[in-house]
């Protein structure tokens, strides 16, 4: 089941969304997906597929019913939306083989940025403890860049640099 | 192909909003001749003139449409100042903070004199737009800037902006040039046009508006005479996704005199360096995402940089070229961004608190620390690494914004070229053609070159090693027309066409590529590198065989990793 809530909150990262989210999550969710609003010019969707039934709280921030209908559609189908919970994504700590985390998780491919290649199995990937795999058409597919020492990185970094940081 | 007509002034758009000003000032009034005006008016007018503000160069919103600068001044056609000399190439930076920042450390003149001494001929102080800096920073600032002014005045000019959070969407320069109302128009900028001061960062259609207002404010305020002279450039534009494509071309078509381009380059370029010896960050802090605010059409890829540079800069066939495309300046420069400087061992004085902050405007001067160098400052000093280099008839405040305006700017990094001359002119000409940034009409049957004379780097860089060239790659994109997609990130026709390795050269550099008989709009730039690191393009092995790679996370040294990229040239067939 999926749910969308009303227009009180206002997220404008997906972190927000997702701390908002597993703050009231039931332990028994074993998917959940963050998505962007398209109809509206900005804002932030989530939703998610629960594994007892029961739904997730979902943002609205003046959620249009075309955004709400268009992520219910996507989740239903397990067609689109940014993974933030799925099986497995608990064990997806510190640093492992590309093959290694796809046997233990959801995952089923691993791309690298720019022309999207398949990366090897063999391939050493620093977690960060913070994946977060996209749902294509019903595949989980993570997206890395090279990072230093030759492991690669999921492409989202945990915590970016915001604006006007006191860098 | 649509046009743009921008009235007498080249300032006046249509819009709702008044600007009775621009009536008043009968030297943009080009419906009344020279000889008709007062002296301080002809005056005047003189200036805005050679600003490129008035006349030719301003109604060139597209180089397709009605009168072209190039073609008005043979002179400068042949790449020539108004005495018949060559261009000073003025290097500059145009996004420097200091203590008046609320994420910066230094005063104006440990700012000014680093910028000096690393050869910075020009610079712009951009403290962050906010509510504390309106009501104290943008005023306090200015007697620090005018005394720095006089102490440096024969090394390094130095302009007062800020950075502007333009409504909607990310930072950007916004500076004028000196004069009495200098801060009296910076700061009625801020109050009334800053996303933040204005509550109007959200991405909405009134913001944007705003965001366009602001622009209409600048011209204004030049063409009433209150200032001389005013430009705006987006800053680090891809970081996060801030800044859509509409909104680049909105800026453009509403003050295509003030809003002239983009950085090419962010700088924070030492962020990338690698544990333990930097931060290990994303090299210019480029490590975000996709956010609520963000464009949602703009892929991961554009979240990254690709040799030091801005993804809307170094995809070729990409965002920028779109915009040449349209047969539009839009022009790329390359800046410190100048923060907290990596290794650099001072401190904030006094308590270094926000509360201190806002009740000062500033943080108190920075002393020396006791906690040694900070390996994960992740900036250079203004001058040290990134160079805005600017074409200009002389040294003075006037010249470099008159050449910025006219996109007579090459950038690079690492002083990775000690000299670029860059024309187009008709094969085998001996004379100087048409600069970077300029537009070439070919005449009937005339056949054109480019022409890169490139003076290879003979003085050690500030890493204390001689860069060296390998490569220099000429890219070309047809002129198109204004493209009917205002969110167009796309430039299908352009590529590279020649790759050239310079490698081992000794002496002057020269390469030259056959342009041919010119049959149909188009417009060549240059880039080069020292060729350590290269991958296929984000358009394909086609377009770019070898361009800049994404920058490792966490591991890009900024130094074995240089590239340099120059403003186009337009070339328009004769018709």
């Amino acid at each position: 089941m999926t749910q969308v809530s009303g227009p009180d909150t206002r997220w404008s990262t997906t972190n927000e969304a997702e701390n908002a989210l597993l703050s009231t999550a039931r332990k028994d969710v074993v998917s959940a997906c963050t998505h962007f609003a398209t109809y509206t010019s900005a804002g932030l969707l989530a939703a998610e597929v629960d594994g007892g039934g029961e739904g997730l709280g979902v943002d609205g921030s003046g959620a249009d019913a075309a955004d709400v209908d268009r992520v219910r559609s996507l989740h239903a189908g397990r067609r689109g939306g940014r993974l933030f919970v799925f099986p497995g994504c608990t064990d997806l700590v510190g640093t492992m083989t590309v093959g290694e985390l796809r046997s233990i998780s959801d995952v089923d491919e691993v791309v690298m940025i720019g022309q999207r290649e398949l990366v090897r199995d063999e391939q050493v990937i620093d977690t960060q403890g913070y994946v977060r795999p996209d749902l294509d058409e019903g595949i989980v597919r993570l997206l890395v860049r090279p990072a230093a020492g030759g492991l690669v990185i999921p492409f989202e970094q945990p915590n970016p640099t915001p604006c006007c940081a006191d860098h | 192909m649509q046009q743009h007509s921008h009235g007498a002034s080249g300032h006046h758009r249509a819009s709702d909003h008044d600007h009775g000003a621009d009536d008043a000032m009968p030297a943009v009034d080009l419906q009344i001749p020279d000889s008709e005006l007062s002296p301080s008016d002809l005056g005047r007018r003189g200036f805005l003139r050679r600003a490129g503000l008035l006349g030719a160069t301003a109604a060139a919103g597209s180089v397709l449409g009605g009168a072209l600068p190039a073609a008005a001044d043979d002179r400068r056609e042949r790449g020539e100042d108004e005495r018949g000399g060559r261009y000073r190439w003025l290097a500059g930076g145009h996004h420097i903070h200091t203590q008046y920042s609320p994420d910066a450390m230094y005063r104006v003149a440990d700012q000014v004199q680093h910028a000096s001494a690393y050869g910075l001929d020009w610079m712009v102080i951009t403290d962050h737009g906010s509510v504390t800096h309106a009501k104290i920073g943008v005023e306090k600032v200015n007697p620090d800037i005018v005394k720095a002014r006089s102490i440096f005045k024969d090394e390094t000019l130095v302009f007062q902006g800020l950075e502007w959070n333009i409504p909607a969407a990310e930072h950007g320069t916004v500076f004028v040039h000196p004069g009495s109302n200098e801060v009296a128009v910076l700061k009625e900028f801020e109050n009334g046009f800053d996303g933040v001061v204005k509550s109007a960062t959200a991405n909405n259609l009134e913001n944007e508006r705003l965001a366009l207002k602001g622009l209409d404010f600048l011209a204004t305020s030049i063409t009433s005479g209150r200032i001389d002279d005013a430009m705006f450039f987006a800053n680090h534009p891809a970081r996060k996704g801030l800044d859509s494509p509409h909104e680049i071309r909105g800026w453009r078509d509403q003050q295509p005199t003030i809003a002239l381009g983009m950085e090419g380059a962010p700088g924070h370029q030492a962020a990338g360096i690698k544990k333990p010896f930097g931060g290990g960050s994303g090299r210019g802090f480029y490590d975000n995402k996709q956010g609520a605010e963000s464009f949602k059409k703009y892929l991961p890829e554009s979240y990254v940089t690709y040799g030091g540079f801005d993804w809307m800069t170094s995809t070729v066939g990409g965002l920028w070229d779109s915009l040449l495309a349209e047969g539009k300046p839009w022009w790329i420069t390359a800046n410190s961004d100048s923060h907290t400087i990596y290794l650099d061992d001072s401190v904030r004085g006094g308590a270094g608190s926000t509360a201190e902050f806002e009740a000062n405007g500033r943080y108190l001067d920075p002393v020396h620390g006791a906690s040694g160098p900070q390996n994960s400052n992740g900036d250079f000093w203004p001058g040290y690494y990134s160079k805005t280099h600017v074409g200009s008839r002389r040294f003075a405040y006037a010249a470099v914004m008159e050449g910025l305006r006219a996109g007579r700017v090459y950038v690079d990094h690492g002083g990775l070229v000690g000299g670029l001359d860059v024309s187009v002119r008709r094969l085998g000409d001996r004379g100087r053609g048409t600069p970077l940034g300029g537009v070439r009409n070919a005449k009937r049957g005339e056949q054109l070159e480019l022409v890169i004379a490139i003076d290879p780097a003979t003085l050690p860089n500030w890493a204390q090693f001689v860069p060296k060239l390998n490569r220099v790659d000429v890219i070309k994109g047809s002129i198109v027309g204004a493209s009917t997609d205002r969110d167009s990130f796309k430039a299908p026709d352009t590529k590279v066409v020649l790759q050239k390795d310079v490698a081992g050269a000794i002496g002057q550099i020269v390469v030259t590529y056959d342009l041919g008989v010119v049959d149909q709009p188009f417009y060549v730039r240059v880039r080069g590198t020292d060729g350590n690191r290269s991958a296929a393009g984000l358009t394909g092995p086609g377009v770019d065989p070898k361009g800049p790679a994404a920058d490792v996370f966490g591991d890009a040294d900024p130094w074995v990793d240089l590239w340099f990229y120059t403003n186009p040239i337009f070339v328009l067939p004769n018709r």
